[in-house]
């Protein structure tokens, strides 16, 4: 080492310094660049699974009201069986579900049946007036709001992390550390529609 | 040559830096929906509310908010713009940041007077003693009979004052006459995310700083006295609002021209990688305020979240 410094020409000197800290940036820029990248993904990850756990409680909360409502439904209404069939069903397929696009079409689903069952109600003006139906009311509308506060959620970090394993450089890291696409949560489709009910049964 | 080449690089490096805010694009997230008033916690935009019933709100409040970190906005507006309430009212409790970011125990009350809507959002923590259902009859029960007469303002008050005694009972305090008022401005506020903005926010500013004095930082005495001043000055101004910035002007001062760039480049490797990810002043967000705050009086919220929980009502 103290020969390169003892070197008489200056020239010499120079280029020796350059060199070296030139590899050392280079090292240092790819070393941080690498292990910086690699977190920043690892990060993203787990925000998508704490967001998408997220989703999971209020799904369930959502799930947790219905038997509630079909017994405050029962107790005043008769011969409503369809309706009340069908809630019932889309709450068992909610809970069973594992995919998160298992979960989309369950939660779609009962949301169909839930509007359905809004449509009857109207036929019930005790059963609608009731203070036990209107706070089951509030509670359902407070969990959908919840519901779609979630998927929000999620899905803005899902983007953030789907972008952040297909943009270039960090698709490499990405790569090489199996880091996988996440799904999306799909809003209610069926939201939008308004189901007609036969009187005639 | 050294320096002339150690010059050029540091030069490339700076355009790297600027050209990285180009491509990161809209940056700066601009806030949606009316800044706060000064005293944070009557937001009457619909002009409704006196002045009397305002000093009230923000008094319960000011003695609200030191042992319990709550905080119950009123907000009222002539017109929701086309927005549904539920969104609207959760936009404006996740920017305002109600309640503390460790309890998320806040309350916003919002009404809507052209829209002839009303919503009660109440944050993640205050749920347990602030149903869905409970908000809904609060509402019914108290708000909503004033509300079709047009008496706005007892509708707020008695929903406030039905709220307030809620918090009363869940925090076992009595909002009296007797109660100290908290030197407010100094309520925490900052969630752990917030600072890792800063600290980035740091970085990134004082890489600038320290590229700048690898150019014009000759080793002469003329320009080490004048580094010594601005890098002095950077200190100062950075304890003041950031602490984070005073370590790497500190660091501009100190260490000579070769160094600083070596330290300039592991920033900006850094920087490039982490810039884009996590944190940085790139994103919005939830946090409230991201931004240093000069705060001259007046009150801010506490970086306070809602998961969508309260309810509404049409009159």
């Amino acid at each position: 080492m103290k020969a390169l410094f003892q070197k008489t020409k200056k020239g010499v000197i120079s280029v020796a310094l350059i060199v070296i800290l030139a590899i050392v940036a280079i090292v240092g820029i790819l070393a941080a660049s690498v292990i910086g990248t690699y977190n920043s993904l690892a990060t993203s990850r787990e925000a998508v699974t704490s967001k998408a756990a997220d989703i999971d409680t209020v799904l369930q909360r959502r799930a947790d009201l219905i038997p509630n409502l079909v017994n405050t439904v029962k107790g005043f209404t008769q011969h409503e069986d369809e309706v009340i069939e069908k809630i019932t069903t889309a709450r068992e397929h909610l809970v069973n579900a594992q995919s998160l696009e298992e979960k989309s079409a369950a939660n779609a689903e009962l949301t169909s049946g839930l509007n359905a069952l809004m449509v009857i109600v109207e036929n019930y003006p005790d059963l609608k007036s009731s203070e036990n139906f209107i706070a089951l009311q509030d509670e359902l509308s407070g969990t959908e709001n919840r519901i779609a506060t979630a998927r929000h959620d999620y899905n803005e970090v899902a983007k953030t992390y789907n972008t952040k394993i297909q943009t270039f450089p960090s698709n490499i890291i990405a790569g090489m550390f199996n880091f996988e696409k996440a799904a999306y949560f799909e809003a209610d489709d069926s939201a939008k529609e308004v189901p007609v009910v036969d009187f005639s049964k | 040559m050294f320096k002339t080449l150690s010059k050029t690089f540091a030069i490339s490096l700076l355009a790297i830096f600027g050209a990285s805010f180009l491509l990161v694009g809209d940056s700066f997230a601009r806030d949606r929906y009316p800044e706060q008033s000064k005293e944070f916690y009557v937001n009457d935009l619909a002009n409704v509310i006196s002045e009397e019933t305002e000093n009230y709100i923000i008094d319960c409040n000011k003695k609200l908010a030191p042992s319990t970190g709550a905080q119950i906005v009123v907000m009222t507006v002539e017109s929701l713009d086309g927005e549904a309430i539920e969104t609207y009212a959760h936009g404006v409790f996740e920017q305002y940041g109600i309640g503390t970011s460790d309890k998320n125990n806040g309350t916003l009350i919002l009404l809507s007077i052209g829209d002839r809507q009303s919503r009660i959002e109440v944050g993640y923590g205050a749920e347990g003693f602030i149903t869905d259902a409970g908000s809904g009859r609060i509402q019914d029960n108290y708000m909503i009979s004033e509300y079709k007469n047009g008496n706005w303002e007892a509708g707020l008050k008695k929903g406030f004052d039905v709220i307030l005694a809620l918090y009363e009972k869940e925090y076992e305090v009595e909002i009296s006459e007797g109660a100290n008022i908290y030197d407010y401005d100094n309520m925490p506020d900052n969630s752990s995310s917030e600072e890792m903005d800063n600290i980035i926010n740091g970085f990134e500013t004082g890489f600038f700083f320290t590229m700048i004095f690898a150019i014009i930082g000759k080793n002469n005495k003329k320009s080490r006295i004048i580094r010594l001043i601005i890098g002095a000055g950077a200190i100062v101004f950075g304890i003041l609002c950031n602490g984070a910035l005073a370590l790497p002007a500190l660091a501009a001062i100190l260490i000579p021209l070769g160094g600083a760039l070596i330290i300039s480049v592991i920033l900006s490797a850094m920087d490039i990688t982490l810039g884009s990810g996590s944190g940085g002043r790139y994103y919005g967000g939830h946090s409230s305020g991201g931004h240093s705050s000069f705060s001259s009086g007046g009150s801010h919220g506490g970086g306070g979240h809602s998961g969508g929980g309260g309810s509404s009502r049409s009159f």
